[in-house]
This record gives C-alpha cells, structure tokens and sequence, in this order.
C-alpha cells in the first residue's frame, strides 16, 4: 500500500473485529432495550441507566426522524475519508422513536438543512478504517416526496 | 417439485441521485460527436457516483426497499445472491455485509455472482432455482454495479458507464407472487468483449455491444431469444413488454426491430437514455420500471446479456396480486428523474480518478 | 478530616502555534518551574502530580507520570497522567485537591500541556474523544458539536443576530492582548467583520502550551511569600460522550437539549454548596470554557448568572468585559489566549489565581478579587468541573 520505498511505520492500526462488533448499530442503527423497564437507547448498552436493569435487548432504531438542528461541517477539520464531498451536513435526527443521534445528513443542498425536515436512513459507506477495509454505516438523507405521504398516510 | 411456484414477491431499485450529461464529458474530450451519442448511441446522461456509494451501498439500498415492500419478517429469507461485477472487494464476499445490513438473520444462504453485466440475472436465475427446488422458500437476487467507476476517462464507454442497483425477492407462496418466472433459456460463449484483469481498476473494451458485430451482444440475444420463442412456442406478438439488457440506448431498439417486436413492446422499459449503462442492474432496472406499469396477466420477455457470458431469456407472467402489491418508497420513475447534475470535474473527484497520495497524512496532506 | 488546599505557585508559557524548538518535556519544564519558583518550593518537595494531556497519540508517549516526576526533578513522588479532553487541566486539579486535602500529599503538583502540533492527525486524534464508534467513525467532530450547540442556541432562544457573539469574542481578544503569554500577544486587533466571519469556528486558537500550578495545605500556604488562594468548593461531573444524549437520555427529564448543560448545574451546585456560595452574585472574577459561543452562553446560564435563554442579553450588554458586571476570561479564554485542550482550563485556574493576587497589569479588575468561580467542560459538554476560588 505504501507509496515510500521503505514501509512507514505507525501505530493504532485497529483490527477488524472492532469495527465489526458494532456492525447492527452502524448497518441498521441496533441499539439496547431494557428488558425491565422497556427504555431504548442508542448506541448500545449493557446496563439501563434508567432503572439500573442489566439485561438488554437489541433494538432496532426508527429509520426515520426530523432534524433537530444541522450545520455545515468546517471543512478545515475534516477527518480522514471525509474529504471528498466539498459540503457535509451534520444533524442531530430525532428518530421517530423519540431517540436522538448525530448523523451526516446526504443527498441535501444547504438550504434544506433546517430543523424540521424529515429525513430517512441510507446505507453509505464511511470510510476505510486504518486496517484497510471498507467501513459501512448509515447516513440519513431527505425523505422524498412519496416517501412522506406514505409515512403520512400510515398514520 | 412440479407443484412448487417461484415468482417475485417484491423488488426495489436504487439510482443514485447525482448525474452528467454526455456534453459535458464531450466538453472535456471532444473524442466524438455529440449526434452520435445522443442519436444514434441514444444516451444523454448518466449516473455519478458519490464518493460514498458504491455496489454494496446500492444494493443494500434496494434490497431495504424490496423487503420494504415484502413486508414479511427477514426471517423467512432463505437465500440471497449478489450479482455484480464491481465488487468493491475481490476477495472478501459482499454478499455478507448485505446479509447482515438488511436485517437480522443469520441463516442466509448467501453467494456473490461474477459475471460480467449478466451478474444480476444469473442472481436471478439461482435465486429461481433454489426456490423451485425447495431449498429455501424465499430468496433475494439483486444486480448492482457501478460500471462508471471502473471506466477509464477519455473513453467512448465513459459517456455511458453508470450505476445502480434492483433488488427482486423470488418466493413460492403463490399468495404472494406478483409475476410468475418461467423456464430460462441460455446461450454462452467464450468471447471477451471486455474485461479486467486482476488488480486492474478499469474494464476495457473493444466496444462490440454497440455493434451489430456479427458476435457478442446482438448475436447471443437473438440466439436466445428465437431459441426460446421456438422451444415454448411464443410469438413476439404474445408478449405485453420486452425488456432487454441496455448497455445503450440502441440497443433495446435495435434488438426489437431485429427480431419482430414492435417498439411499444420496448419502450416502457427504456431506461439507458436516462441512466446509461448501468451494467447488471439494467435489465433489473428495467423489469422493474415495467413491473411498476404491468396489469394482471401480461407477460413480459426478459433478455440479458453480459460481456463474454452470452445471453439468458426467461419470461415473466403477471398476476392478479400485483393490484395489491404495496409499493413503498419511490418508483423507479421517480429515481430517473430525482437527480443533480454534476459537472467533469466533480464527476472524477467522486468516481476516485484523481490521483492522490497512496498514504494519506491527513485529509487535506 | 478534611484539609482546606490552597494554590500556591503558578506558570505557564508562552502559548504558539507551533513550540518548535522543544519537546513536551522541555515545555512542561518550563511551567513547572516558573510555579515552583513563584512558590519557592525545590521540585523534591513535591509528593505527588497529577498531569492531563491529551492522550498518547497525541505525543507518540504513554505512561508519562514517570517521565515527567524525572524531567522536573521530583522524583520519587508518584505522579499520574490522566486524559480528561479540554477539562483536562481542572480534573487534573480536582485529583490534586484530593491529594493534599485528604492528607495523602502536602504539596502537589497539577499540570496539563497540549503539543498538538507535533501530530498531522490533530484532529483525528482529539476527534475519537466521544463515543468514537458512533461519531468519530462517522466523520463527526468535536467542532460539529460546539457548532450544534451554537446552532441550537440560537435557534431555540430566537438570538436575533450574531452581536452578542462577536461582543463576547471581542472582549477575549481585547484581554488576550494584554497577556504576554497569549497567543495574540502585541498583534493588532482583527475587525468585528472578521471575528464575525470566523465565529462558528473560532473554538480556540489551537496552541502549544503548558500550565502549571502548586497546591498544598493552608498550613503551608501561610508560611509563603505570596496571598494563599483556597480551593474552597468543587465539583466534577461526567455523562455520556454521546452529544444527542444531551436532548434525551433515560435518566435525564425529556426537557434536556444540547443548548443546555446539565452537568455544569450539577458541578456548581456541588460547588457552591461544597464552598458556602449563598449567591452567585457574590463572585467578582468568571473563567469558563469557551469553546464556541453556544457552549460560553449555556454555560453562563448553568452557573446561574442568567435564566435559560438569557446570557447572550448580558453579554450584549457588556456584562463580561473588564468593567462589566462578571469580567470573564481575562487572560482571553481559549478564543485568544490560546487553546492547549490539557492546559486550557488550568490556565483558566491561573488566571484567577492572578487577578486575585492583584497580578494581572493592564487586565486586573479593579477592586479586591476575593472569590472566583472557575468553569471547564471538555469532550461533548461531557465532563464538567466547577470549581469556588478564595482570597482570604
């Protein structure tokens, strides 16, 4: 992989187990339900912070929510395999399910990102982790039109 | 076995939203004319991958929209086959991650399928298989590929080369089947229209498909197509749409006047005009947007045809259940038409054409 | 039984850009010194540190407590590293007041000390500390959350326009540049249309630095050259690293939000209670973490200077400026004093420690300084510390 002659030393190069223990969380937004008081969370959990329970259950988020507040990424601190899109969108979505979570919204022009729009979970990938695989995740991008009635009409 | 149906159950497509319009690339090259690829290649735009997109990506996505619209638990998937022939890895499987992004199910017999653009029909075609002899009772196939990313730039392919994915569940409860999927009928043939070799990034081309060559893409076709028409005792008149494979445009008309169908047969599942080639996905795409018009009872003509794999031929009979299919999310319609155009520059940037630093010190060093 | 912990001796260098000529060692030196010496303490009279910097990534180092008990020369005392993000500095204070008050130590050292530049992945490296999985492998950064929390604020509490802001960062700039340990030390003023310009990301002048002080007991204080100053109340506060948490999580009530910080409520009151603060109102000096203008007003606000929704009001009308009602951070907050994440909110420490001293020149607020209220948050608005300074 390397472009040097020589190998370039480094340290903090991650195996890739630890990218795929959270892969339902990253893939499908899977978070932690108390089996005793029914409290969800997300990212997952091993204890509930709400009645002190310890057994949890995998719980699968809403894919869909609204934008609470979202802002323009500075392009100054972009991190690693975030460079390519000249513009990202980082919302904070609260899901249909009252959860909250940070996510890069996509496929959405500047002026859209305003609280109150409503957005749906995509699958994108993320980025290459330092082992060189391919990261996967979600990102969420607007419902589109159609997407909204139907959600609209199975209320 | 005789007793057991297989039928798509649900399907679901993804287009990506950004595209380039073939002046555009024209501008930056001038290595044809303009009339020769709107008029007689007949395309005028094609997809644009963003830099977060790739077949897994798209394949997931149409996927979530086919189980959308199954509305039955992941549960009951049996098996799910991945045609593509862009696999963003070489050798890991991509066909897990999928497995694993659409829901929770382990139990998945899963496999990747290389081969060349007739990928996601041959997914398609195991995924019949393996319904019909009862090893599993549902199984997903999806065609996904992203031809423009492993296009060269200054090529006549780059016009076209393009992206998408569509997603079919095949299942046997007949209660569920929207369209009945017969018999195949396959020609193959060892000729290498295009290819890539081992830890190459680009798929060349002698550009035969666009061709009426004499060998390849129209040869195998019509092999297969008049093969079938004869062993099942079709007329081209017997059937309410034709779908064909579309590398360009051309091609679905060319092919059609060829061999007696009639352009009305065709033309509800243009899509290469819009979208370009959009390699294993385009003869999925295209059933697709003809399943989102077909009524009960009609039949629609599948051929595919990829590089150096030859041609495959099935027929598809629509059902009654079709008037009560749920279709959830946005039509393949409403796909073509959602876009944002990007200009040359952009268009290399996300397809990764640029050439940059192989160790990345920061994002920006 | 408890021992009252007094700060006796303070330094810190000159905060840059780049340190180049130095390594950490030799930075940190340079801090512990001029704090030794402004004590009169020889460094083996120390027994005991507790240093915060930014993690090993950051210096290619771990384990630095040994490495730094030998560079300054205080050897065998045990000192410990710890890696607390931008509040740092105070948790690193908040373990050394346990030292010396619990009667394990006499006279402590606490440090902090940033040398990002040493590392091109600055921002990965301070990035991954959240709940990296979840947000640092997303693309998602701790500047996203100070503009969140900004966008929040403003949004939710209808501010109408950004003056307030620029007010609060032109104040900082003023202090900074009568600090000659700042940053932007004898550079010109920038214009109110530049400051504007910059204001989402003008989280801090990203510095090398160090900053270092000396505690020990009453006792001890009483027999030095310079007035004790008494660490009176403290409180330290964690929650998940997670920023959406901040709007709901289980054990939070549903009213929670990001233009809020919870935490610092939590750490005040403790504070306070901890130090007999009556009233708010009775402190004459304010040092707050201002990583972005957003986290500077809800911070105003859980302190309980002003209602939710109120700082920016005072601080459009000048209540923060040297003449104002709450001067506050006189040496020019990370804004313009300089940012180094494990030193900044020490230097914070400091900076009351001199005003209340009667040290701090052209920056001194006039009248007796007798009580300072010192406030840092690092991460998402995650670790919290507030602490109740004295002058007797």
């Amino acid at each position: 992989m390397s472009e040097f002659r020589e190998q370039v030393s480094r340290h903090a190069t991650y195996s890739s187990v630890k990218s795929w223990r959270e892969r339902h969380g990253r893939y499908r937004l899977v978070g932690s339900r108390c089996a005793q008081c029914e409290a969800l969370y997300f990212p997952r959990r091993p204890s509930c912070a709400k009645c002190e329970g310890r057994k949890m259950e995998p719980y699968q988020c809403a894919h869909t929510g609204t934008v609470v507040v979202g802002w323009p990424q500075v392009s100054l601190v972009r991190l690693m395999g975030y460079a390519d899109l000249p513009q990202r969108h980082v919302c904070i979505v609260r899901l249909d399910d009252g959860l909250h979570i940070e996510t890069e919204v996509v496929d959405v022009t500047k002026d859209k990102v305003r609280p109150g729009l409503r957005v749906g979970l995509v699958f994108r990938k993320l980025r290459r982790e330092s082992n060189g695989n391919e990261q996967y995740g979600y990102k969420f991008a607007p419902l589109q039109d159609s997407e909204q009635a139907q959600a609209d009409a199975a209320e | 076995m005789t007793d057991r149906h297989a039928g798509i159950v649900s399907y679901g497509v993804h287009i990506p939203k950004l595209r380039m319009t073939v002046e555009e690339t024209l501008r930056i090259w001038n290595n044809t004319l303009l009339a020769i690829v709107k008029e007689q290649l007949l395309v005028s735009e094609r997809v644009v991958l963003a830099p977060d997109e790739d077949s897994i990506t798209m394949a997931v996505e149409a996927g979530r929209q086919a189980l959308d619209r199954w509305a039955q638990p992941y549960g009951q998937i049996g098996g799910l086959f991945l045609g593509t022939c862009t696999n963003p890895y070489d050798s890991r499987p991509a066909s897990t991650i999928l497995v694993e992004a659409l829901g929770d199910n382990r139990r998945v017999h899963c496999a990747d399928i290389q081969f060349s653009t007739k990928s996601g029909v041959s997914a398609l075609q195991i995924a019949r298989a393996m319904v019909l002899c009862g090893a599993m009772d549902n199984a997903v196939a999806i065609g996904s590929d992203t031809m423009n990313r492993h296009t060269a730039p200054g090529t006549f392919q780059e016009y076209v080369a393009s992206s998408a994915a569509a997603a079919f569940i095949v299942g046997s409860e007949p209660e569920q089947i929207i369209a009945e999927v017969g018999p195949f009928e396959t020609v193959v043939s060892d000729l290498s229209e295009s290819f890539r070799l081992d830890g190459e990034r680009y798929i060349r081309s002698g550009g035969l498909s666009a061709l009426e060559s004499g060998v390849g893409l129209f040869k195998h076709v019509s092999q297969a197509v008049t093969e079938y028409l004869k062993k099942y005792e079709y007329k081209p008149a017997d059937f309410d749409f034709v779908v064909f494979q579309q590398p360009i445009g051309v091609v679905p008309v060319a092919l059609c006047l060829r061999l007696g169908f009639s352009m009305e047969q065709v033309i509800p599942g243009l899509i290469a005009y819009e979208v370009g080639d959009v390699g294993s996905a385009s003869p999925l795409v295209s059933l697709a947007l003809t399943l989102d018009q077909a009524q009960p009872g009609q039949k629609i003509l599948l051929a595919s045809h990829g590089f150096g794999t030859g041609a495959d031929v099935t027929v598809l009979t629509v059902t009654e259940k079709i008037s009560e299919y749920r279709r959830t999310g946005p039509s393949v319609e409403e796909q073509i038409k959602r876009k944002e155009m990007v200009d040359y520059a952009t268009a290399m940037k996300y397809e990764g054409k640029y050439m940059k630093v192989a160790h990345a010190l920061t994002a920006w060093l | 039984m408890e021992r009252r912990v007094s700060i006796i001796g303070t330094g810190i260098t000159k905060h840059v850009a780049y340190d180049v000529d130095r390594s950490w060692k030799e930075m940190l030196a340079e801090a512990v010194f001029e704090a030794l010496d402004d004590c009169g303490l020889k460094p083996t009279e120390l027994q005991g540190g507790v240093v915060a910097y930014h993690g090993e990534a950051m210096l290619d180092t771990g384990n630095i407590g040994p490495l730094i008990a030998d560079t300054v020369g205080m050897e065998p005392a045990g000192v410990t590293g710890i890696s607390v993000a931008c509040a740092g500095g105070a948790v690193a204070l908040y373990h050394g007041y346990a030292l010396v008050a619990s009667g394990l130590c006499d006279a402590v050292l606490v440090a902090g000390f940033e040398k990002g530049s040493e590392l091109y992945e600055y921002v990965e490296t301070i990035g991954n500390s959240s709940e990296s999985d979840y947000d640092y492998n997303f693309g998602l950064t701790h500047l996203d959350w100070l503009g969140l929390i900004t966008l929040r604020y403003q949004q939710k509490y209808e501010m109408p326009d950004w003056e307030s802001v620029v007010n609060w960062i032109e104040d900082r700039h003023w202090f900074a540049r009568r600090h000659p340990k700042s940053f932007y030390y004898g550079q010109a003023m920038p214009s109110r249309r530049d400051l504007q310009r910059n204001m989402m990301h003008w989280a801090a002048a990203r510095a090398d630095g160090a900053a270092a002080v000396i505690l020990t007991t009453e006792a001890l204080a009483k027999r030095l050259r310079k007035p004790a100053v008494y660490l009176d109340g403290l409180g330290f506060s964690c929650a998940s690293a997670y920023l959406p948490h901040r709007f709901h999580h289980a054990w939070q009530n549903p009213e929670a939000d990001i233009a809020d910080s919870e935490l610092t409520r939590t750490a005040a009151d403790r504070a306070y209670r901890m130090a007999g603060l009556k009233d708010v109102g009775e402190i004459n000096l304010l040092e707050i973490s201002d990583g972005s203008p957003g986290v500077t007003f809800v911070e105003l606000e859980a302190l309980g200077l002003y209602p939710r929704g109120g700082a920016w009001k005072g601080v459009l009308e000048g209540a923060h400026g040297l003449t104002g009602r709450y001067p506050t951070n006189t040496h020019g907050g990370s804004i313009a004093f300089g940012h180094a994440s494990g030193a900044a909110a020490l230097v914070s420490v400091i900076e009351a420690v001199a005003q209340m001293r009667g040290e701090a020149g052209e920056r001194q607020i006039s009248g007796p300084v007798t009580t300072s209220l010192c406030q840092a948050s690092g991460g998402s608005n995650s670790n919290n510390t507030v602490m109740v300074l004295r002058r007797e």
